[in-house]
């Protein structure tokens, strides 16, 4: 699949090589910044670990957070373990619009609720682009669409898991600029068990 | 010859206050905070009963330490401009490119600041985006409203 996005900031982005389902194309669920539930077995004491490894190869490099391939692809991991299922709700809830849409019955506002959360639809003048927002369990917002683009909404665990890898990163990165080695990283103090953070998914 | 004595002292004082204020100050900041303004505006045009989203606007900060983190961020509404319709704001949206985006609640007044809570750790220097959502109440005319907004980042590159 070729994707060809059209906008580099994080909302209303336009993917044009994905699949659409009612006319609209999909996000892409593979760029780095497009999380969607994924459970892995790592361990919380391996992701510990990883996270560390990336720090000290990154300040090497000299490449801080998001400006590292590989601080980027951990973070997608890391935080899919409690990201909403959004490729799912995304896609039954363009189904849904696009079954409705089908139908005729609503032709004005759509609130339809399906497995994995809501769907809000409102339906435009002709010549306009859809407004559609997307709901998890949970009742947060975790996507909209608007102006032809997406916007992806970090849910409240995932910003708290993305604060814990930045922690646990930034301290390693500061024991790496120390010039402390990294087998002594182990002892970073971070502890996620006792993190004050929620990361239910 | 006293009066002489008083001049040369004078001077050497002069001297040595000149050289203090002309040179350069190498500084080793661990913390801070630097305000950053959008330099276009974030505008919304919608018909009755409508809801949407505005454009975005972007703002690029490069100029702080590398490794610098943010510690706490508020992005304040900036000035307001507004023509026809009963535009009401629902929540304003920020995202940096480290790959975080936030709704706040917002009804909308000018120059409000208004804190995230979801940047915390993440890199300080990136792009930031922001844009705001709002409905049209009125079921008659087109409402137009526009924000130029601005944030404030508080860093800290000593962890």
């Amino acid at each position: 699949m070729n994707v060809n996005l059209t906008n580099t900031s994080l909302q209303q982005r336009y993917f044009s090589g994905t699949n659409s389902i009612g006319g609209i194309h999909l996000p892409d669920f593979d760029d780095d910044y497009v999380f969607s539930k994924r459970k892995s077995n790592v361990s919380d004491a391996d992701y510990k670990k990883q996270i560390a490894e990336q720090a000290y190869i990154d300040f090497k490099n000299g490449q801080f957070q998001n400006k590292s391939d590989g601080f980027n692809k951990l973070m997608k991991k890391y935080t899919s373990e409690v990201s909403p299922d959004r490729k799912g709700i995304i896609g039954t809830g363009l189904k849904a619009i696009s079954q409705n849409k089908k139908k005729g019955l609503k032709p004005i506002d759509l609130l339809a609720t399906i497995l994995e959360g809501k769907v809000k639809y409102q339906k435009l003048p002709s010549g306009q682009t859809d407004y559609i927002e997307f709901y998890d369990k949970n009742g947060e917002m975790v996507a909209t669409y608007s102006n032809n683009g997406w916007t992806m909404y970090t849910t409240n665990a995932e910003a708290a898991r993305q604060t814990e890898m930045c922690t646990i990163y930034n301290e390693a990165w500061g024991n790496a600029k120390r010039g402390i080695p990294l087998t002594n990283v182990d002892s970073v103090s971070v502890d996620s068990s006792q993190s004050t953070f929620d990361v239910q998914a | 010859m006293k009066t002489k004595s008083v001049v040369r002292r004078i001077f050497a004082m002069v001297m040595v206050m000149a050289l203090m204020l002309t040179t350069p100050i190498t500084t080793f900041a661990a913390t801070g905070s630097k305000p950053y303004k959008a330099t276009s505006k974030m505008t919304i045009v919608l018909n009755p009963k409508q809801r949407g989203n505005s454009n975005t606007v972007s703002i690029r900060v490069s100029d702080l330490p590398e490794d610098a983190i943010i510690t706490k961020l508020t992005v304040n509404t900036g000035s307001m401009t507004y023509s026809g319709g009963a535009i009401v704001c629902n929540y304003l949206t920020i995202s940096s490119s480290n790959g975080r985006t936030e709704q706040i609640g917002w009804t909308g007044q000018a120059n409000k600041t208004l804190t995230t809570s979801k940047f915390l750790a993440s890199a300080a220097n990136g792009t930031y985006t922001i844009s705001f959502n709002a409905t049209n109440m009125s079921s008659l005319d087109i409402g137009t409203k526009s924000y130029q907004p601005s944030i404030t980042i508080y860093w800290d590159d000593e962890f």
